[in-house]
């Protein structure tokens, strides 16, 4: 016994250093994890208004870029609207677009450089925000909601290498994935797209009809690069983002009315 | 209290600042980061003894992780960097031993003396930080640029707030 003490009180340094590295590395990985509510995050109310107060100051800097986003997504939105009021007229057909609702919120943090990249919005549970929410931005899609607070929550960035997006090019493709590579906030990849398709640069690539998280079309970028290796089965696929994430600074969070209906139904078939 | 664990604290709170508001947005080339709240724990005073520097360590890793919405990565390499820190001061001793009370800076131990031992401890910190974050060794050669970019980043705003702050408090 005595002999164990002296071990343990000469090598005390090294297994407070084992205890602690432990510890961090299971906070590493309790922190990967969905949905589980832990005090030390962002959506913790001290921390989400502090990093609030500091959003609000440098959003004046930006002041000009997000008004001429705005209104630029006006004059889109408009346009679209103008379309549909034709349309309707001529028939009377559901929209899948009326299943969604939207909550808008603002970033008050956000990386692009890390690998597994969160944002911070300032809405949360009194919002009525869940976790697993999309999010959309002006003009294409966000991430999904990790972690929710009472008045902030946590969102994993698209920019993650740990997510993957069901998708689609546009007229062309009904199935494809996703992916970041983690290392340009500008570019994300396709991926498993089968060699004999006729794809050019320029393509559009959107969100696919095959979730419950977005609505399907949103916009996710467009191919900027294009290589067919010699002897790849598949396509080597660079898009632009359309979301410029630097700059982000106004979010919506998608509410799918449907999805409890679909939760219970998918459940039902899984018995 | 003391006098002295004041200003520490006073201390903590200007690096945590800096390093949340300023540094974690200033990013070179999509691949350098600073984390300047490595020179706090580079330059605690060469008595601390190495089970309060790791706790020291923890605490600060976690505070700027709850920030930075990176859970655990801090901590653990600041951990490390805390637990490396004695052998390193062992590895260095000057001929005389190092003066009673003082601390690892520039400004006292001298720029050449200060850069080995902070360029490897950062170089360490890093390299565990980054891989961390990466979850192993995959992403290999895009770790290996964060690494080396970062560590240069770092090491030149650290030397440049010791020689801006060091004067009158010996070490900010």
């Amino acid at each position: 016994m005595r002999s164990f003490l002296l071990f343990l009180y000469k090598y005390r340094a090294f297994l407070v250093f084992i205890l602690l590295e432990t510890a961090a590395l299971f906070l590493v990985v309790q922190n990967s994890n969905y949905n589980r509510a832990t005090f030390f995050n962002s959506t913790n109310y001290a921390v989400g208004s502090i990093l609030e107060t500091s959003n609000n100051i440098q959003s004046y800097f930006s002041l000009t870029a997000t008004n001429q986003q705005l209104s630029k997504e006006n004059a889109l939105l408009r346009s679209k609207y103008l379309g549909l009021l034709a349309s309707i007229e001529e028939n009377d057909k559901i929209d899948t677009v009326s299943n969604f609702a939207f909550i808008n919120s603002k970033i008050v943090n956000n990386s692009v450089f890390l690998l597994n990249n969160i944002i911070t919005i300032n809405s949360g549970s009194d919002q009525g925000i869940t976790a697993g929410m999309g999010v959309i931005g002006s003009s294409g899609i966000v991430g999904k909601v990790k972690r929710v607070g009472k008045g902030y929550s946590t969102v994993v960035s698209m920019l993650d290498i740990d997510v993957s997006i069901s998708a689609e090019i546009k007229n062309k493709i009904n199935l494809c994935t996703v992916q970041w590579d983690g290392k340009s906030p500008e570019f994300a990849k396709v991926l498993y797209v089968p060699r004999h398709y006729n794809l050019a640069i320029g393509d559009t690539v959107v969100t696919s009809g095959f979730n419950a998280i977005y609505p399907s079309g949103v916009s996710i970028g467009v191919i900027s690069k294009l290589i067919l290796p010699e002897d790849a089965s598949f396509f080597d696929i660079q898009i632009k983002l359309i979301n410029d994430f630097t700059s982000l600074s106004l979010v919506e969070v998608v509410l799918n009315k449907n999805l409890p209906q679909i939760d219970s139904l998918t459940q039902t078939v899984e018995e | 209290m003391n006098k002295d664990n004041i200003i520490k604290l006073i201390t903590f709170f200007g690096y945590l600042l800096f390093q949340v508001f300023l540094f974690n947005k200033m990013v070179l080339l999509g691949k350098g980061f600073a984390f300047v709240y490595v020179g706090f724990l580079l330059t605690f005073q060469f008595e601390l003894g190495i089970i309060a520097a790791m706790l020291i360590g923890f605490a600060t890793g976690v505070s700027v992780d709850i920030f930075s919405n990176t859970l655990g990565i801090h901590a653990s390499a600041s951990v490390l960097l805390m637990y490396l820190r004695p052998t390193l001061f062992k590895l260095f001793t000057p001929h005389g031993g190092y003066p009673i009370g003082s601390k690892p800076t520039p400004t006292i131990m001298g720029f050449s003396w200060f850069s080995t031992y902070s360029l490897i401890l950062i170089f360490l910190h890093h390299s565990w930080l980054f891989i961390v974050e990466a979850g192993g060794f995959h992403l290999f050669l895009f770790t290996i640029q964060k690494i080396i970019l970062s560590t240069f980043f770092t090491f030149s705003t650290i030397i440049i707030i010791q020689y801006l702050f060091s004067k009158k408090t010996g070490g900010r």
